[in-house]
This record gives C-alpha cells, structure tokens and sequence, in this order.
C-alpha cells in the first residue's frame, strides 16, 4: 500500500467536496432532459454500482469462492422478495 | 414564556425530532459498518485505519471502493476518480437538498452539516414537510454517525474475534443490502432491470474479456457505471412534469 494518509485526504477532499459545493453554489433547477436522466438512474446505479460491479456474478467469485451458491440464491430470494 | 425562549424551545424539538427521525438509519448504518470494518482489516488496514476512513468519508460504496484500491496499491488519481464517481450522486442530492432547507440554513452550517449527506439521511430529509432546519438536519445526523463509527470499530475489532464462518456470514449482509436495493427496484421498472442488465453485461465483459480484464476494479466500477446511466438517459429520458399531467 502507498502513503495510507494521503489515501485517506484524497477519499476525503473528494467525497467532501462532492457533497459540499454543490450545497453551497447550487440553487437553480436542471433543466436538461439528458442531464436528469442520468442523473436520476445514476442515483440508483451509483449506489448499486459496487454490487453489480464486485460481487454480483464476477468478483464475488474469487472473493468468496466458498459461498459461490449465494450468488444465485441471493437474487433469486430477493427476486421472489425474501428481503 | 417570552419569544426568545420560545425560539430556542423550537429549536431544541427540531432537533430532537432529528434524532428520533435518524434512529433507524444509526442502527443500519452500524450493521453495514460492521461488514466494511471487517473488510478493510482483511484489506490489509489497521483497525484504526478503518477507524479514520469511517470517521472521514461516511459513504459505504465509496469506502468499499476506496480500501479496494489502497488494497491493490492503485493510483492516488485513480482514488480520486473512483471517489467522484461513486459519489457524484451526492451532487444531486446536495443540490436538491439546497432548494429544501430554511434560509437559517447559513454557509457555515452547510459546510459542517453538508459532510453528512448520505442516500439515508438525504431520502428521510426530503421526505419531511415543508423546509428543513439547521437543526432538524443536525439531529438527523448524529445517530448515523455514530452508528457508521461505531459499527465500523466494531467490525474492525471483533473482526479478527469471530469465528471465520460468522465473519463471513455478516460479510454477506452488505451484497444482501445492495440486492435489496437493486432487485425490487428493477422488478417494477423493466427500464431499470435493462440498464441493471446492462452493467452486469459491461461488468461481466470487463472482468472475462481478455484486454479489458486488465482494467483495475475501481475503473471498472467507474466504466460500468458511466455507460449504463448514459445508455439508460439516452433510452429512457425522465418524463417532463407537463408530459406526465398530460399522460395521466
């Protein structure tokens, strides 16, 4: 691992900002059609993105190599909804 | 009772309301701060490493991401990519939430306050009525705070404790999350389970595609993000308000 600190101030400045600036500047409403779009299915995806990216179907694999039947009994459950 | 101490009455209920409101949200956050505690320090980090990462970002996906890349040793510019696009919807909730809060609501406070803005807390600020106050929004945070920090030591500790099956047993719980999240949305929406389709057919082609299977995990994450939102906005653009009134 390199320099774990400036790791952490980079994840910081970047999450920080992020949330911040737009909070202080921002105050008219979109109005591009494209730009809501993406946006409103980015909301859903942006905070689904690690589970579709990492563990559903293709890092979950190597990571848990062990638990490969959750990989399906898991949406399938969610599917019927288990959860 | 005089205005003044009446004022500060109000206050103090805005904020106790926060609390009570935020009560639900501590107890999940510290659930799936369990889970990341637990992950890092099987990353390689030190429990108060993890410690500081909670204390510092309070994002789950983005922090899941973060130690992902500290783990593979990756780019600081690859960090900060992955960061901003993980957590770019926070713009948009940050900008929504500027349009909702009162007008006590001063820079400072949203300098403080805006650190907290996560999908929990800004889904249950929006959904209260009229504006929300400083101290509504104050109260809302504290109980998720100190459930993610607190989850996240938790984890981090007791981690190394548990036996190896329960370890990952509750390692289980945040891919359950994240489904539940995914799955019933895209259940009722057929828009949304092409596009979740989508991005299982980019992430799949990313990981086995020889060339493309080079691309590290946090720019996979970025790529499979980017295009599927992109083809699902193209596709299927949100309706205008007038379009809909007159659909309906």
């Amino acid at each position: 691992m390199k320099n774990f600190w400036i790791y952490l101030l980079v994840m910081f400045a970047v999450t920080y900002m992020v949330r911040v600036l737009p909070f202080l500047i921002f105050r008219k409403k979109i109005e591009n059609r494209f730009v809501r779009s993406f946006f409103g299915i980015y909301s859903l995806y942006g905070f689904g993105s690690y589970d579709l990216s990492y563990c559903f179907l293709c890092n979950w694999v190597s990571y848990y190599s062990k638990c490969r039947s959750h990989c399906c009994t898991n949406p399938c459950l969610s599917w019927k909804g288990a959860f | 009772m005089d205005r003044k101490t009446k004022a500060k009455g109000d206050k103090m209920n805005e904020f106790k309301q926060g609390i009570r409101d935020g009560c639900a949200i501590g107890i999940g956050y510290f659930s799936v701060s369990f889970t990341f505690g637990i992950a890092a320090v099987a990353s390689g980090l030190d429990w108060w490493q993890a410690l500081a990462v909670s204390f510092m970002n309070l994002t789950s996906a983005g922090q899941f991401a973060g130690i992902t890349v500290m783990a593979a040793a990756g780019s600081y510019i690859e960090m900060a990519i992955s960061q901003f696009i993980i957590n770019l919807r926070y713009a948009l909730m940050s900008i929504s939430l500027s349009q909702k809060v009162d007008k006590n609501f001063t820079a400072g406070k949203k300098m403080v306050l805006g650190f907290a803005v996560t999908d929990e807390i800004f889904a249950v600020s929006m959904s209260r009525e009229g504006e929300v106050s400083s101290q509504y929004f104050a109260g809302l945070t504290v109980l998720p705070l100190l459930g993610w920090n607190l989850g996240t030591l938790a984890g981090a500790v007791l981690g190394d404790v548990l036996p190896d099956n329960i370890v990952s047993a509750l390692g289980l719980a945040i891919y359950g999350m994240f489904i539940a999240i995914v799955v019933p949305v895209a259940k009722k929406d057929k828009h949304v389970l092409m596009i979740v389709l989508l991005a299982i057919a980019l992430s799949f082609g990313l990981y086995y595609l020889p060339g493309l299977n080079r691309i590290s995990s946090g720019f996979a994450i970025i790529i499979c993000a980017v295009i599927a939102s992109a083809v699902g906005a193209w596709l299927f653009p949100v309706q205008d308000e007038a379009e809909e009134e007159m659909e309906s």
